[in-house]
């Protein structure tokens, strides 16, 4: 008896030993060690796109200063709306896998979609690491010279504005109807070119084939430089790397919020230890002077904010923009 | 003049030893890639972009255009060899190059593709040195309207490949079109097509689908037909005889000409320059019906249409950023991830980065030939190797060509499908390139029509108020009205040395 | 003389009119979100639905075509070629559960098996030898990113 006893106790300890080692060894490396093994970014974007770039880039800083491999991962095959989904059902809370999304996957998906593939609650918010402010631009030898006069034109005119966007409900157009809203004028009768990208717009708009285009500046600085199109305004502010060029509320017009940025976030549940170390590193690698300047280079202006402030806004949005979907019949 | 200095300079400096080297590994590499059944140029990138991503700009920009010129001859190589396309550009290619290689000629054809993709390639280098600013604004005439209807005509290159059968041919070209509506509307953003499966909502991938249709279609057909090989004729001489040569030299100067020109188009995707060329071949020889039997103008018009078509890509690249073509897409994002901002002034002011990719591209060409030359004839033996070895690597090496452009399972099972559909499409001869041709020229109809109607606020007269526009339309119908006169002029004659009445379809009066 | 309806020419017809319609329902569903009724998302839909319909029941039911000689293959040949499509959808499966390197090591081996009719060793040795030709150059060399399969996944490894 006594030796079946003894058999069956060590039995049961080292199994519960070996049970709870396993079941410890995420935990521990959850909360002791963050991070001990590879860390993944998924991107829902093709190579050499701009938040792949930052992904990249981010992924080299943070493998120097963890000392782990930090692998970032392309999915794109599908939107990058898709991805996050995926990116959200496969991956686990513990801060190993994070992805970077825009404005369109984090805010306007929720916005113009009544059944989104996720929410605003499916995520942890990480941080902000860019954002973009938005050039107005438009043909070089058009009639306008102020942001205010193209302003006036287009509440005079309604019907005559031809807006470049990748769809009635993509980036670009939110920032116009956002405009067109504020200055009084009717963006139903505005009507729709279509684009491929920011480099396209700049073809149509000095070709003559649209009349502006509010999006990133990189796409159309070439032509402007060429002197073929001219840049009236930055919105939602000035941009310091262009000084000369005047900011929408110095033009006339107030009250302009929309601006791209790229924001990192996780699987909901993550552990506020974890949460914070992520914060820590991030924060520094943006405040980072020679890294702000790489980004800079590749046409990604760094802009760091975390914190529930931060949070907040983006909550914020997501529901201004539901609003202004709602109004503008893009809701479906 | 002032860009001849700025080229002469570029080729000072391409030829310094490292960055030879890169244009030769490049070009090695590219053609090794591109000569895998299955691979093409943008398989060849997407696997290769890590490899150039250790380097300085200079000479990863190097290796990397090295690599696609390498990829697109190897592509062709393989279409000529084993109907298998490395991409949609080599389809055309197809049509001639493999029915020459099944007659044993197939050296000849491989070589014709070389020499007229380096004549090619050296005018296009010329146009690009000496006018490129002109050729960039004018490009900047072509809107909308314009475009539709380049699409409009160039759809009606369908019924070149049509066969017997126009009707077929425009239903099939349609059942393309509508292929490529799978995914995001342009309007509204909203999904087409997708009903809950997400990987659906990217779109489907056109390279996918050209593998799957082409070459595992092709693979099926050899199972059932039980070839021993693809060529059982004795491998002729390898090297293209004078007669070749001076058959070529029309066709050759044509698809240059109609590749460049299409090539400044934004928008406009390569393989339209491939149609149309090989097309106008056929309206121009004296014996239409022999094409696609093996005439060499077949291949030396589009290979130098193509290699034009990349070189005038550049123009529109680096005066204003805007890419041609996905290639150059990928070449963008070269020059942004090192922070070189394209725009005229890279032209003019004689930026030493662009002077020097353009004279290696040059080189590339060069090295092309004399690497490749000696070489057609090993690749030529290809075609004896035995159908039961080669077809499975055949296989294999598709799963790898169709998986890396977007590390996507799903786009091999599209592959498959495609493959499937290929092989019961041929069986019952209905054609399969209208199929591909509505597929690419589908969505720049579609995006370049609604911005028309929106530019003109619903009205049909843009198209004729603008000046380009107008002429096009006018083209096209000219071009319909003498399709129609050829195509009775060939019946007439096939009548005649026919005794007995032959059956015309009722669709072709 | 009138050729007689080939089943092939059934088929176009008849892919094209469902195709057809399934592009106007699509449409009809998108018809909503346009700007305006030549500007939206349905106007390619909607001309293709029309013109897949009316195309389907031409080339089906309308016109006649000359006889087309469809290469007919004895039964064991149809068998075999059926079998290698179900083969590659079976490779697609035991890619998604064993990863990639098995799956194309067992595709290989019995299409070399299919094709060219070798002993089981000889199929073995070549798949063996190209799967590791791929694996060197693809997965080592370039690093090329291929999933493990869900199994090995599961299994933690």
């Amino acid at each position: 008896m006594k030796k079946i006893t003894a058999i069956a106790l060590t039995l049961s300890l080292t199994l519960s030993a070996l049970l709870t080692g396993c079941g410890s060894t995420s935990d521990s490396s959850d909360q002791a060690s963050f991070p001990d093994r590879q860390v993944e970014i998924v991107v829902g974007y093709s190579a050499g796109s701009s938040p792949d770039l930052l992904a990249r880039a981010l992924a080299d800083r943070l493998s120097e200063k963890w000392g782990v491999p930090v692998m970032v991962t392309n999915k794109t095959d599908g939107s990058s709306a898709t991805a996050i989904k995926e990116f959200l059902s496969t991956a686990e809370p513990d801060g190993y896998t994070i992805t970077i999304g825009t404005i369109a996957d984090l805010c306007l998906h929720m916005a113009v979609n009544k059944q989104p593939l996720y929410d605003a609650s499916d995520f942890t918010y990480v941080c902000q690491t860019s954002q973009y402010p938005m050039s107005v631009t438009v043909k070089a030898d058009a009639p306008w010279n102020t942001f205010g006069e193209l302003s006036d034109w287009v509440v005079k005119n309604p019907g005559e504005l031809l807006y470049c966007s990748s769809s009635m409900t993509g980036a670009s157009a939110f920032a116009t109807a956002e405009w067109v809203n504020t200055i009084g004028g009717d963006f139903n009768a505005a009507r729709l070119v279509p684009i491929t990208g920011s480099s396209d717009a700049a073809v149509k708009v000095a070709g003559g084939n649209a009349t502006v285009i509010i999006g990133s500046i990189t796409g159309v600085l070439p032509m402007v430089e060429a002197g073929e199109l001219k840049i009236l305004v930055m919105t939602p502010y000035a941009d310091p790397n262009y000084p000369d060029i005047p900011s929408a509320e110095e033009s006339g017009v107030s009250g302009l919020t929309f601006g791209n940025w790229n924001g990192i976030v996780m699987p909901s549940g993550v552990s506020e230890d974890i949460l914070n170390t992520w914060r820590e590193a991030l924060g520094e690698i943006c405040s980072d002077e020679a890294f702000i300047d790489q980004m800079q280079k590749v046409g990604v202006p760094v802009v760091y904010a975390d914190g529930a402030d931060w949070e907040q806004q983006v909550l914020n949005s997501i529901e201004d923009y539901k609003q202004l979907a709602e109004e503008l019949g893009l809701r479906k | 003049m002032e860009t001849l200095s700025y080229l002469i300079d570029g080729f000072a400096s391409a030829v310094s030893p490292m960055n030879l080297l890169m244009c030769a590994v490049g070009v090695l590499l590219g053609t090794a890639v591109g000569v895998l059944p299955g691979l093409g140029p943008s398989s060849a990138i997407a696997i290769l972009l890590p490899v150039t991503a250790t380097l300085e700009p200079m000479q990863s920009i190097i290796m990397l255009a090295g690599i696609y010129y390498g990829a697109q001859y190897g592509g062709s190589t393989t279409s000529i060899l084993l109907n298998i396309p490395g991409e949609a550009a080599s389809i055309v290619t197809c049509l001639d190059g493999y029915p020459m290689a099944k007659q044993g000629r197939g050296g000849p054809a491989l070589g014709i593709a070389a020499i007229g993709s380096f004549i090619a390639g050296t005018i296009g280098v010329l146009g690009l040195t000496f006018f490129a600013p002109i050729f960039a604004r004018s490009a900047l005439a072509f809107g909308p309207p314009e475009y539709t209807m380049l699409m409009v005509m160039s759809f009606s290159i369908v019924m070149s490949f049509a066969g017997n059968s126009l009707s077929k041919g425009i239903l099939i070209g349609f059942l393309g079109m509508l292929l490529a509506c799978v995914g995001p509307g342009w309007v509204s953003g909203y999904l087409r097509f997708c009903w809950n499966v997400d990987q659906l909502t990217g779109g489907l991938n056109l390279v996918p689908i050209v593998i799957g249709l082409m070459a595992i279609s092709e693979v099926l057909k050899g199972l059932e037909e039980q070839s021993v090989a693809i060529s059982t004729e004795q491998v002729g001489s390898v090297f293209p005889s004078k007669a070749d040569l001076k058959r070529s030299a029309g066709p050759i100067i044509r698809g240059t000409f109609i590749g460049f020109i299409l090539g400044l188009l934004p928008g406009c995707a390569p393989t339209v320059s491939t149609f149309l060329s090989y097309d106008l071949e056929k309206k121009v020889s004296k014996h239409p019906e022999k094409f696609g039997t093996g005439m060499i103008e077949g291949v030396a018009s589009p290979e130098s249409a193509n290699n034009a078509n990349g070189v005038a890509g550049f123009i529109p690249l680096f005066s204003f950023g805007i890419p041609t073509s996905a290639a150059m897409a990928i070449l963008l994002v070269g020059l942004t991830m090192f922070g070189i901002q394209p725009g005229p002034t890279l032209f003019t002011s004689g930026g030493e980065f662009v002077w020097t990719v353009i004279a290696s591209m040059f080189i590339g060409n060069l090295l092309l030939i004399i690497l490749n030359l000696p070489l057609v004839g090993i690749w030529a033996k290809i075609t004896k190797v035995p159908y039961g070895i080669l077809a499975p690597v055949i296989v294999s090496l598709c799963v790898i060509g169709s998986y890396t452009i977007r590390n996507s399972m799903f786009d091999v099972l599209i592959t498959f499908l495609f493959g499937y559909i290929g092989y019961v499409m041929r069986k019952h001869q209905w054609p399969i390139v209208p199929l591909i041709i509505g597929f690419i020229l589908g969505p720049i109809f579609e995006r370049n029509f609604i911005t028309s109607m929106s530019m003109s606020n619903e009205s049909f007269l843009i198209f004729i108020q603008r000046p380009i526009s107008a002429g096009i339309l006018v083209l096209t119908v000219v071009l319909l009205i003498l399709s129609h006169f050829l195509k009775k002029r060939t019946a007439s004659r096939v009548k005649a040395s026919v005794d007995s009445s032959m059956d015309l379809p009722d669709d072709v009066s | 003389m009138k050729g007689h309806k080939a089943l092939g020419d059934r088929i176009a017809g008849g892919v094209g009119i469902v195709c057809g319609a399934v592009s106007l329902w699509q449409g009809a569903d998108l018809y909503p979100y346009r700007q305006s009724p030549l500007m939206g998302d349905h106007v390619m839909l909607f001309f293709l639905g029309a013109m897949l319909i009316v195309l389907g029941i031409l080339v089906g039911f309308v016109f006649h075509y000359p006889p087309v000689k469809v290469s007919q293959a004895d039964r064991k040949t149809k068998f075999t070629v059926n079998l290698t499509f179900l083969i590659l959808f079976a490779f697609l499966i035991v890619t998604w559960l064993l990863g990639y390197v098995i799956g194309n090591l067992l595709l290989l081996f019995v299409l070399f098996r299919v094709y060219g009719s070798y002993s089981w060793i000889k199929c073995g040795l070549f798949s063996v030898l190209v799967t590791a030709l791929i694996y060197f150059l693809f997965i080592y060399l370039v690093k090329t990113p291929f999933s493990s399969g869900l199994v090995f996944e599961l299994l933690g490894m």
